[in-house]
């Protein structure tokens, strides 16, 4: 972004309701400020905390013992084979980085009312800078997932190549869903409380704690309707290589797409009031 | 190569229905949307309420170039946040388009963004870049940012530890070194002390004379007439008047008049002490300003009272006393009328104040009425408190503005035995309104 290109830059401002593809491009040119608030927001997470970072590591570890123990060992679900904690890991480490993504592109508009009200930047960047925040915590996820497989003599394979894949998808439904809501939140508070029921209710409908193959076969294909169940199937495929079901995917990504597109169209439609009503 | 800023018949219409619904309930959408449909036919068929409607801005159209310094002047409510916030791009336009070329900055934005939990060196750049600077940009600039604000030595310590005082320095450095094509300054929001204002005028200035376009807001004509050599004067959502400074503010003063007097006000619609209604056999009904020449008032000039009284019975010796305050409150100067008399019924008296000998400016004037006067024991039977602005301007049009801030030493003028003829008597109430 030079800055000389900025200055003879011209600028219209009217009424007139521009396309996604516009959006995405001013999106782009404002990159590095969508950076600069990402960055804030993982500088500031771990601030004041005694464990600091360790949080990354503790939160899906804990997850992952707690649902070993009342999952695996108390409800004895089937994990294909596979240890039931390296089974659950790999679909809780899609499932954790959606779930915080989704509140944390919800709560992206009114976090930043006050910038809203006083300087201009496209809206667009707050959803996708606040999923990029939670990327980090991902990653760290992943080098957890490397020891456990380490400790379960899981060997990887090239399809490991795929899980990035699986968590762009989830960052795909986490900024469709989530832009939705953090328009809607702007002008109904109303689904502030939705978001914690939701993602509560959500964890449910996906295959984390059960596999994919519990939902009755006619059934399968609906389940697949929540991207995040392909996610989590995908993620399987990758570290477990169990099997996924193309068509399923297919039906989840198109979701998924569907998703980010109607998501980020009504939020660019609500945000044209945004100063208005925020 | 175009102009900086071109607006074309520029307009924000806000629906204060639609408004207020926005803020409802999920539930209560829900059930509008039922009613929806109804609406939208009625409002083919052209039934919106056009109370509900509200233009905070129309029609406004006008062009700046490069180097220019433009003032922006008006009433509270004329339009001039709406206007600022459609160039800087917070809120559409309903109508019309801007077009503008290069970047916009406004001092204003001083420490937004800043997080307290970062350092002052982390918020330096996250501010910078809220602002419109690159990244490259801000670190070109770190050092003499740093130097500017005389922070260094709290750098590398969370901003949350830092004096108020201490993030508006840091806050303004990177916004002053920010150099945006347009910056827009909004001195009525504008917080801080004197001191603070005073830097940012000054690099308004600085800003100017680089060639860069700046757009002024203000309240204060002395501030525009010394910074700025064109003006729009915002009225009522539409631009009164575009050019020269001087003329500009001769405008302002004269809408500001004519909006607080035109013609005869009932007194319920005029700040008053309620205390006094009532209680008494007469009190005041209409209250009008009539001005010896034009709209304002001429320092050392004259003007007029007129005030509609209604008695139950005939009132011996009554008086007018008035005072008029500065905007602070204090005042400035006080006088009581002769005593006179009127008749049961409702009569219309002209007060006469001559030798108005104030500093041009703003003002705002009370009225009493009552019996007694300086030497003995004052009744009040009636009081209009803090009503209007009384707009005094300099003697005559191109001599230096004789403004700024006079340190009173001395207490207000006294004007006594003030003269008060009673125009009419005894009117019929039919003819209210018809007086003059």
């Amino acid at each position: 972004m030079d800055q000389h290109v900025l200055a003879q830059q011209e600028v219209i401002i009217d009424g007139r309701s521009r396309g996604l593809i516009e959006h995405l491009g001013e999106v782009l040119r404002y990159r590095e400020l969508l950076l600069v608030f990402a960055a804030r927001d993982v500088a500031v997470r771990y601030k004041q905390t005694v464990l600091g970072a360790a949080w990354a590591i503790l939160q899906p570890l804990v997850t992952m013992i707690v649902f070993s123990i009342v999952f695996g060992r108390l409800a004895k679900i089937d994990s294909n084979g596979y240890p039931y904690s390296i089974f659950v890991f790999s679909g809780l480490l899609g499932w954790i980085f959606f779930s915080s993504a989704l509140s944390a592109t919800m709560n992206s508009v009114l976090k930043h009312a006050h910038l809203i009200n006083k300087v201009y930047f496209p809206r667009l960047i707050l959803p996708f800078s606040a999923v990029g925040s939670t990327l980090l915590d991902c990653m760290i996820s992943f080098g957890l997932l490397f020891v456990l497989m380490a400790w379960y003599g899981v060997m990887p394979s090239p399809s490991l190549l795929l899980a990035p894949v699986a968590i762009l998808f989830a960052a795909i439904t986490a900024i469709g869903a989530g832009s939705l809501l953090a328009a809607l939140v702007v002008t109904y508070r109303d689904f502030a409380h939705v978001q914690a029921f939701l993602v509560y209710l959500w964890l449910f409908v996906t295959p984390v704690i059960y596999p994919v193959s519990y939902v009755d076969a006619g059934w399968r294909h609906l389940a697949y309707l929540n991207p995040m169940t392909g996610v989590v199937d995908l993620l399987r495929f990758a570290i477990l290589k169990i099997s996924p079901d193309p068509q399923g995917l297919a039906i989840s990504a198109a979701t998924a797409l569907v998703l980010l597109v109607a998501g980020t169209q009504y939020f660019l439609r609500m945000e044209r009031r945004f100063a208005d009503v925020i | 190569m175009s102009l900086p800023v071109v607006a074309e018949n520029v307009g924000k219409e806000y629906i204060l229905g639609q408004q207020a619904s926005r803020t409802a309930t999920f539930v209560e959408a829900l059930s509008g949307a039922l009613r929806e449909p109804l609406q939208r036919l009625k409002r083919l068929r052209g039934e919106v309420d056009p109370s509900q409607r509200f233009w905070a801005i129309k029609d406004a159209s006008f062009e700046v170039r490069e180097g220019d310094v433009l003032g922006i002047i008006g009433r509270n409510g004329a339009g001039k946040s709406t206007l600022l916030k459609i160039l800087s791009r917070i809120t559409l336009p309903t109508e019309g388009r801007v077009r503008l070329r290069g970047r916009v900055g406004s001092l204003l934005e001083v420490g937004t963004g800043f997080h307290p939990e970062l350092t002052g060196r982390e918020n330096v750049f996250l501010n910078g870049a809220i602002l419109g600077m690159t990244q490259r940009e801000i670190k070109a600039r770190f050092d003499e940012i740093v130097e500017y604000s005389g922070v260094e030595k709290f750098l590398d310590t969370p901003v949350k530890h830092y004096s108020s005082g201490m993030k508006v320095r840091l806050g303004f450095s990177v916004a002053a070194h920010f150099e945006p094509e347009i910056l827009i300054i909004d001195e009525v929001l504008a917080v801080g002390d004197a001191a603070f204002q005073k830097k940012c005028l000054g690099k308004m200035q600085d800003v100017a004379q680089g060639g860069r376009t700046v757009l002024f807001v203000s309240h204060s004509m002395n501030a525009v007439a010394q910074l700025t050599r064109r003006c729009l004067l915002l009225d009522g959502g539409r631009i009164a008047f575009d050019g020269p400074t001087d003329q500009a503010i001769q405008h302002y003063i004269g809408t500001k008049v004519a909006h607080m007097w035109n013609g005869r006000m009932p007194t319920k619609d005029i700040a008053c002490d309620a205390r006094f209604r009532g209680n008494f056999p007469a009190w005041m009904t209409e209250l009008g300003l009539g001005v010896g020449q034009g709209e304002e008032v001429p320092m050392g000039g004259a003007f007029k009272l007129e005030v509609a009284i209604e008695a139950h019975a005939a009132c011996e010796g009554l008086r007018f006393a008035w005072t008029v305050n500065t905007p602070a409150g204090q005042p400035a100067l006080t006088g009581i009328s002769k005593p006179f008399d009127v008749p049961a019924g409702k009569s219309v008296c002209e007060v006469q104040i001559d030798h108005v000998n104030l500093v041009p400016g703003e003002y705002d004037m009370s009225l009493h009425f009552g019996t007694g006067g300086l030497a003995e024991a004052r009744s009040e039977w009636d009081c209009l408190v803090g009503f209007g602005h009384l707009a005094i301007t300099e003697r005559d049009a191109g001599r230096t503005v004789f403004a700024g801030h006079w340190d009173r030493r001395f207490g207000p003028t006294i004007h006594e035995h003030v003269r008060v003829r009673l125009t009419a008597a005894n009117v019929s109430t039919k003819k209210e309104g018809e007086l003059t």
